[in-house]
């Protein structure tokens, strides 16, 4: 058993081989999109990430 | 994050998720999947929603009413602080696939603040502009990094 299989079970997450393909679910891709889209619109504001990891480090 | 959750299952892509509900209406898969955005694998989006096992697709719009609403926030959660946790660069897109989920979203948030506040910056999106998370605001959208 590797070492994060065994970091999983301990976290009580079970590591298994027979989950489904997503590649092409509809809605995945949907929502991925408008996640796209919406961002696209919205930029992520770095600068507020940044900002909040430096009053951590004060 | 301590609170009662369900077993997990997560693919050997550490991207994908899942858990049985359990309760009145029976048993029901869901799954939660962290997909990437961008092709560096720094943004990704967040989706949740029951397995429909007969046509092999998620369903965001199911509502199981198995009264286990928290302990399924609760779950999700776990996995959310999970994928952070090993994946420490990313920035997690959440929005409810309707306003009613993305307020549940915020609930649980508020639920698990004094720990969610220690370990991850979540900013939240409201009237037009990304803002640092506020308790007492209702917003459209977040984002979730480690800290």
């Amino acid at each position: 058993m590797d070492m994060e299989t065994q970091r999983k079970q301990r976290e009580g997450i079970k590591l298994v081989n027979n989950m489904p393909d997503l590649t092409n679910d509809p809605f995945l891709k949907r929502k991925k999109q408008r996640a796209i889209d919406f961002l696209r619109e919205h930029p992520i504001p770095e600068e507020l990430f940044k900002q909040s990891k430096k009053e951590e480090v004060h | 994050m301590n609170s009662e959750k369900y077993p997990i299952e997560v693919g050997r892509d550490f991207l994908t998720y899942s858990f049985s509900s359990r309760g009145p209406n029976g048993i029901i898969k869901k799954v939660i999947v962290f997909e990437p955005m961008d092709s560096e694998g720094i943004y990704y989006n967040l989706a949740f929603g029951d397995w429909d096992e007969k046509n092999q697709v998620i369903n965001d719009k199911a509502i199981s009413n198995n009264n286990d609403t928290l302990k399924i926030l609760n779950t999700v959660a776990f996995t959310i602080l999970d994928f952070l946790e090993n994946n420490r660069d990313a920035k997690l897109y959440v929005e409810g696939s309707t306003r009613s989920r993305t307020r549940l979203y915020q609930i649980n948030i508020l639920s698990f603040w004094s720990e969610i506040s220690v370990k991850i910056n979540v900013l939240g999106y409201y009237k037009g502009s990304w803002e640092t998370f506020r308790q007492l605001t209702n917003y459209d959208a977040f984002l979730a990094a480690i800290k």
